[in-house]
C-alpha cells in the first residue's frame, strides 16, 4: 500500500512541477487562440472568451514560405555540418601528425569567438563571391560557424572507440576513408543524432544571420516571418504566437522522436572527455 | 605492412578547414584589423592609431565595464542556477516509471525555443501591470510589495538571468542525465547491496564518476555565458539606461549604433582574449585533477 | 543506423537540385528586366496594407515596363539601419529606401553615399506641394540640402479619451495649467490620467520635448536641437523637473510597459491620455476600437507661435545608384497625385505629404484634427532623439530623462550630464 501511495503522490508533484514550468507555454496557447484584439480587452491572462483556430490558418498561410525556407536550410546545413567536422573530428582523432594539436586548437577556436564579429566581413566576402542572397552562401555560412562544436563533441566520441575493430579491419585491407564511412560512423550513431538536434536547433532558431544575408523575401527562414506579425504600435500578438506555436513543431517533433537517442548519445561518450 | 602515405587524413581536413577559415577565422582577424584604427564603417577613411581603442575601451568605457560585471553575474549564477537544477532535476526525473519520459521532454522544451520566443514569453511574465509574475507577488504579499523588474536597472540582469535559466536548465537535465547513465551500472549496484542509501549512493557513487560530465558541462556554461548576446537583445537591448548589456551587445551597439568601428571591434578581440585564456585555465585545472 | 543514413541522403538528394536552383538574381532578371530596388521597414512593405506604396509601384512601373521596382524589407527600422551600414560599407547599398528624415542619416551622408534631390524638387516644384513642415525640418537638419524626398508627415500630440471627458465634465485644454487640473480630476477618480509606454524612451521623451517647447519657446527650442547654445541651461532643468512632476500621472511601472500595455489599459477606459503620433487613429481602427471614443488635442505650450510636433518620412537616393536615369521617375511615382490618393481613399490614410489631394470632408473628426495639427501655420518642432540628436546623445537623454523620473538623479545633474556629453562628441556648433 505504502508503495502505491507512494508513487500517486510523485506523479502529482511532478505534475505540479511541470504545470508550473511549462505555464509560459501554456499561456501561449492561450494567446494564440484568442480572436483578434481580445488580447487588449481583457487583460492579458484573462481565458479566451471565443476561442478560435483562425490564428492558426493565418499564421500558417503568412509563414508557410518562410517555413519551408527554413526547412531547406536546415536541410542542406545539417548533413555537411555533420560530415565535414565528423571528418576532421576523424583526422584528428585516429591519426596524429606534426600539425594536429594546432589544428585541434584552431577548430575549437570557433566555440570561442562572438558571432556578430562576422556580420560585417562575411557580408563582404559572400558579396565578392556573387553569393549574397543566394541559398548557397547562407548554407556555406551556417556550416562554417557551426562546425567546431560539432567538431568537438564528435572527436571526443571517437577518442573513446577501441583501435582493436580498426586495427582488424586494416589488416583486412580497408582503407581509412571506409574505414570511416563502414565502421567509425555507424558506431557513432548517438553522437551524430545529438549533433543533429543541437545543430538543427542552431539553425532553425538564427535570425540575425539570416536577415542579414537575405535580401529576396523569398529567401527568408521561419523567424524572421515571424517579425511580419509585428506591425508598428500594433502587435499582432495573437497570430504572432500563432505562428511562434507552429514554428516550433519541426524541432519538437525531431526532440520528441529522437528523444531516447539523444539522451543515449550524452551518455556514451559525449561527456567523456 | 605497407607503408604509403595515407593521404586520408589530409583530404579530409581540406573542406571543413577551408570554409571555417574563410567565414570564421577571417572575419576575426579582420576585426582585429579593424580594432586598430578609427573607422565609422562607412567612409573610406581608416586611420590607424594602434591600441588606442584598446586603452579608451578598458579604461574610458564606463558601459564596458558594467558589461563585463555583468557577464561575471551571469557566469556565476549561470554556474549555479540552471546547473544545480539540471543536476536535481536529472535524478529526479530519472526514474523509468511510466510517463517520465514525457516529463523529461516538458523540461527540455523550452531550450529548443528560439530566444526572441522565451524573450517575449518572459517580458509578458514580468511586466508590472499585467503580468502573471507580479500579480502572484501581488497576492502572496497582500499588495505589499511590488515587483517591477525595471525600477533598479543594476537588478534587470538578475531577472534576464533566471528566464535564461529556465530555457537552460531542460538542457543541463538532459546532459545530466547522460552522464548518470554512463556510470556502470555495476558501481551502483555493488554500493546498493553495500547498504548505501539513496543519497549516499548518489553523493559518494554517481556523482564522483559523473565529475567529466559536469566538467564538461561547467565549462560550457561558462563559456557560453561570457558569449551571451541573444536574450538580452531581445528582452531589453541593453536597457533600462544601458545596464543590462553585456560585452557582446555592447560591442554590437558600438558598431551599429555608435558607428565607433574601432571600440567596438576591440571589445570583441578583447572578449575572444578572455574566453581563450579562460578555457586554457580551465583545461590545465582539468588535467591537473585528473592526475 | 542504416535508417539514419538513408533520411540522411534523402534531404541531400532533395536539396541539392534544389539549392542548385537558388540563384542570386531575382526572376525578374531572369526574365529580362531591370531591377530598382527599394527598401523599407516591415512596418512598411505589406503591399495589401500599404496602398501607398503598392501605387507608387503601378505608377513607376507603369512608366516603365522593363523595369521592376523590387520592394524589400530588412526588418524594423533598428534592424534596416544595420543593414544599410554593412551594405554600404560594402558599396553594396539598394538603389533607394525610406527612412525618417533625421540625424541618423549623417553618417551616410558624410560619407557622401545620398544624393541631394534639390535640383529636382525644385524643378517639379514639390517643394511647393508638399507640406512645409518637412522642407523645415530638412533645412534645419541640413541646411539647403535635400537628401530626402518627404512622403509622408506626421504630427504628435495628446490624444483624449472623449467619453471620460464627458464623464467627468472636463474641457480640452488650452493652457499647462488646465491640462495638470484634467490628470488631477481624472488621478482623483481613479482612472490613470496618462497611460505611459516608458519602455521605449522615445514614448516618455516627447513629454519631454513638449516641455522643451513650454518652457524655452521656439528659437531658444530649436537652438537646443541643433547645438547653437548648451544644454545645461535652467529652461532644461524645468522641463526636467516638470516631466517628474508629470510621471505620478502614469501608471504604475510605466517604464517597462510597451505599446501594447498602453493598449491594455487604454482601449477598455481604464487610461484617458497617451501621447502618440497620427498613425495612431489607424491602428486603432485596425484593433477594433471605435475611434469616436477618441480626440486629440496639441500638447498646451502657453508659447505664441503654438507649435505643433511632428517628424516626416522620406525617399532616400543611394548618390552610386546605377540607375540614375530611373530616379527623377521613381520621385514621381512617389510624389504623383495618384499614389497618395488611392492611400487616402483605400485605407483613410491621412500621414501622406500631399494632403491637398484628400478630401478632407471625408474625414471623422478625429482625423481632421490630425490633418489640421500637420497643417499648423505656426509651424512645428522637431523631436529631440535620433531625429536630431546623434545616437549618443539620444542614449544619455533616455536615461537621464528615465532617471530623473526615477529619483536616481537630480534635473541638475541631467543637464549637465548632458551638456558635458554634447562637448565631448562634437555636438555644439558654437
Amino acid at each position: 500500500m505504502n508503495h502505491k501511495i507512494k508513487r500517486t503522490i510523485i506523479y502529482i508533484v511532478a505534475s505540479i512541477y511541470i504545470i508550473i514550468w511549462l505555464l509560459p507555454i501554456f499561456y501561449l496557447f492561450i494567446v494564440a487562440v484568442k480572436p483578434a484584439n481580445e488580447f487588449y480587452m481583457n487583460g492579458m491572462f484573462a481565458w479566451p472568451e471565443n476561442p478560435t483556430l483562425g490564428n492558426f490558418v493565418i499564421a500558417w498561410n503568412t509563414i508557410k514560405s518562410y517555413f519551408w525556407n527554413s526547412l531547406f536550410l536546415v536541410a542542406v546545413s545539417l548533413p555537411f555540418i555533420i560530415l565535414l567536422s565528423t571528418m576532421a573530428a576523424y583526422s584528428l582523432s585516429r591519426f596524429s601528425f606534426k600539425a594536429s594539436v594546432f589544428i585541434i586548437g584552431y577548430l575549437m577556436l570557433g566555440m570561442l569567438l562572438p558571432q556578430h564579429i562576422t556580420l560585417l566581413p562575411n557580408y563582404m566576402t559572400l558579396k565578392a563571391a556573387d553569393l549574397l542572397n543566394t541559398r548557397l552562401g547562407m548554407v556555406l555560412v551556417y556550416i562554417s560557424l557551426n562546425i567546431s562544436f560539432t567538431f568537438f563533441l564528435t572527436r571526443g566520441h571517437f577518442l573513446g572507440i577501441s583501435r582493436e575493430i580498426e586495427e582488424a579491419a586494416k589488416i583486412d585491407g580497408c582503407p581509412s576513408y571506409m574505414i570511416f564511412f563502414r565502421i567509425i560512423l555507424p558506431l557513432s550513431a548517438p553522437i551524430i543524432i545529438v549533433s543533429i538536434v543541437m545543430n538543427f536547433m542552431n539553425v532553425w532558431n538564427d535570425l540575425v544571420l539570416a536577415i542579414t544575408y537575405a535580401t529576396d523575401d523569398a529567401k527568408l527562414p521561419v523567424n524572421a516571418g515571424l517579425l511580419r506579425f509585428v506591425e508598428q504600435y500594433a502587435q499582432n500578438y495573437e497570430r504572432m504566437t500563432a505562428g511562434i506555436l507552429i514554428a516550433i513543431l519541426p524541432l519538437s517533433i525531431i526532440f520528441i522522436a529522437l528523444q531516447k537517442y539523444f539522451v543515449a548519445g550524452m551518455s556514451e561518450g559525449a561527456l567523456k572527455g | 605492412m605497407r607503408r604509403k602515405t595515407d593521404w586520408t587524413p589530409y583530404v579530409f581536413l581540406i573542406a571543413p578547414l577551408a570554409l571555417y577559415t574563410i567565414f570564421m577565422i577571417f572575419p576575426t582577424v579582420y576585426s582585429f584589423f579593424i580594432s586598430l584604427h578609427n573607422w565609422d564603417g562607412l567612409s573610406g577613411v581608416r586611420e590607424f592609431i594602434g591600441l588606442d581603442n584598446y586603452v579608451e575601451v578598458l579604461t574610458e568605457d564606463e558601459i564596458f565595464k558594467v558589461s563585463i560585471a555583468n557577464n561575471v553575474r551571469w557566469a556565476i549564477l549561470s554556474e549555479i542556477i540552471p546547473i544545480v537544477l539540471g543536476l536535481v532535476m536529472a535524478f529526479v526525473f530519472n526514474s523509468k516509471m511510466k510517463g517520465f519520459g514525457f516529463y523529461r521532454s516538458a523540461i527540455f522544451f523550452p531550450s529548443v525555443l528560439s530566444i526572441s520566443t522565451i524573450g517575449l514569453i518572459w517580458r509578458w511574465l514580468y511586466d508590472p501591470n499585467l503580468g502573471l509574475l507580479p500579480e502572484i507577488v501581488r497576492i502572496v504579499t497582500g499588495g505589499r510589495v511590488s515587483f517591477n523588474w525595471f525600477a533598479n536597472p543594476e537588478h534587470t540582469i538578475y531577472y534576464l538571468i533566471i528566464a535564461g535559466s529556465w530555457a537552460y536548465s531542460g538542457l543541463c537535465m538532459i546532459l545530466f542525465m547522460g552522464g548518470i547513465k554512463s556510470v556502470p551500472e555495476g558501481t551502483i549496484e555493488a554500493a546498493y547491496l553495500d547498504g548505501a542509501t539513496r543519497m549516499q549512493r548518489i553523493f559518494y557513487v554517481i556523482l564522483p564518476q559523473m565529475k567529466n560530465s559536469i566538467n564538461i558541462v561547467l565549462t560550457f556554461t561558462l563559456i557560453n555565458s561570457f558569449k551571451v548576446f541573444d536574450l538580452i537583445y531581445v528582452m531589453t537591448a541593453g536597457g533600462p539606461g544601458r545596464m543590462t548589456n553585456v560585452m557582446a551587445t555592447w560591442s554590437y551597439y558600438s558598431i551599429f549604433r555608435y558607428y565607433e568601428y574601432g571600440p567596438g571591434s576591440a571589445m570583441s578581440i578583447i572578449m575572444a582574449i578572455i574566453l581563450v585564456v579562460g578555457s586554457l585555465i580551465i583545461n590545465k585545472i582539468v588535467r591537473m585533477q585528473k592526475n | 543506423m542504416k535508417k539514419l543514413c538513408i533520411i540522411l541522403a534523402l534531404l541531400l538528394a532533395i536539396a541539392i537540385p534544389v539549392s542548385a536552383g537558388g540563384s542570386g538574381e531575382s526572376e525578374a532578371q531572369d526574365s529580362g528586366k531591370r531591377v530598382f530596388t527599394f527598401w523599407d521597414s516591415i512596418f512598411k512593405t505589406d503591399l495589401n496594407a500599404n496602398a501607398y506604396l503598392r501605387t507608387v509601384k503601378e505608377v513607376f512601373e507603369e512608366m516603365h515596363p522593363d523595369v521592376e521596382l523590387q520592394i524589400i524589407t530588412k526588418g524594423r527600422p533598428e534592424q534596416q539601419i544595420d543593414a544599410l551600414t554593412i551594405a554600404f560599407s560594402s558599396d553594396d547599398g539598394p538603389d533607394a529606401f525610406g527612412y525618417s528624415v533625421g540625424s541618423l542619416m549623417d553618417p551616410f551622408i558624410e560619407s557622401g553615399k545620398l544624393m541631394d534631390l534639390r535640383p529636382i524638387i525644385e524643378k517639379n516644384g514639390w517643394d511647393k506641394q508638399m507640406v512645409k513642415a518637412s522642407w523645415d525640418m530638412e533645412q534645419q537638419l541640413w541646411g539647403d540640402h535635400r537628401y530626402a524626398l518627404p512622403i509622408e508627415h506626421t504630427a504628435m500630440g495628446v490624444y483624449y479619451r472623449k467619453d471620460l471627458y464627458e464623464k467627468f465634465g472636463l474641457e480640452v485644454p488650452k493652457t499647462y495649467e488646465e491640462f495638470i487640473h484634467n490628470c488631477e480630476v481624472l488621478q482623483e477618480n481613479g482612472i490613470v490620467a496618462i497611460g505611459n509606454a516608458g519602455k521605449l524612451p522615445a514614448v516618455t521623451n516627447r513629454w519631454f520635448d513638449a516641455f522643451l517647447e513650454k518652457n524655452c519657446g521656439p528659437e531658444l527650442h530649436d537652438a537646443l536641437l541643433n547645438g547653437d547654445t548648451s544644454l545645461n541651461c535652467p529652461e532644461v532643468i524645468e522641463s526636467l523637473y516638470d516631466l517628474k512632476d508629470l510621471s505620478r500621472f502614469f501608471q504604475e511601472g510605466h517604464l517597462s510597459a510597451e505599446e501594447s500595455e498602453v493598449y491594455m489599459l487604454w482601449y477598455p477606459g481604464k487610461a484617458c491620455h497617451f501621447y502618440t503620433a497620427s498613425w495612431q487613429a489607424d491602428t486603432l481602427e485596425t484593433q477594433g476600437q471605435d475611434i469616436s471614443l477618441y480626440g486629440y488635442f496639441r500638447f498646451p505650450t502657453d508659447q505664441t507661435p503654438w507649435r505643433s510636433n511632428s517628424f516626416c518620412y522620406g525617399v532616400y537616393i543611394n548618390e552610386n545608384t546605377p540607375n540614375k536615369d530611373l530616379v527623377e521617375d521613381l520621385l514621381k511615382a512617389f510624389a504623383s497625385d495618384r499614389a497618395f490618393q488611392t492611400a487616402f481613399d483605400e485605407k483613410t490614410s491621412i500621414v501622406g505629404s500631399r494632403p491637398d489631394v484628400f478630401d478632407l470632408s471625408k474625414l471623422d473628426p478625429l482625423r481632421q484634427e490630425l490633418i489640421a495639427d500637420v497643417n499648423n501655420p505656426d509651424g512645428s518642432y522637431m523631436p529631440s532623439n535620433e531625429m536630431c540628436w546623434p545616437p549618443r546623445l539620444t542614449d544619455e537623454l533616455f536615461e537621464v530623462l528615465d532617471q530623473v523620473i526615477m529619483n536616481l538623479m537630480t534635473p541638475e545633474e541631467g543637464a549637465a550630464q548632458l551638456d558635458e556629453l554634447a562637448a565631448e562628441i562634437g555636438f555644439y556648433r558654437f
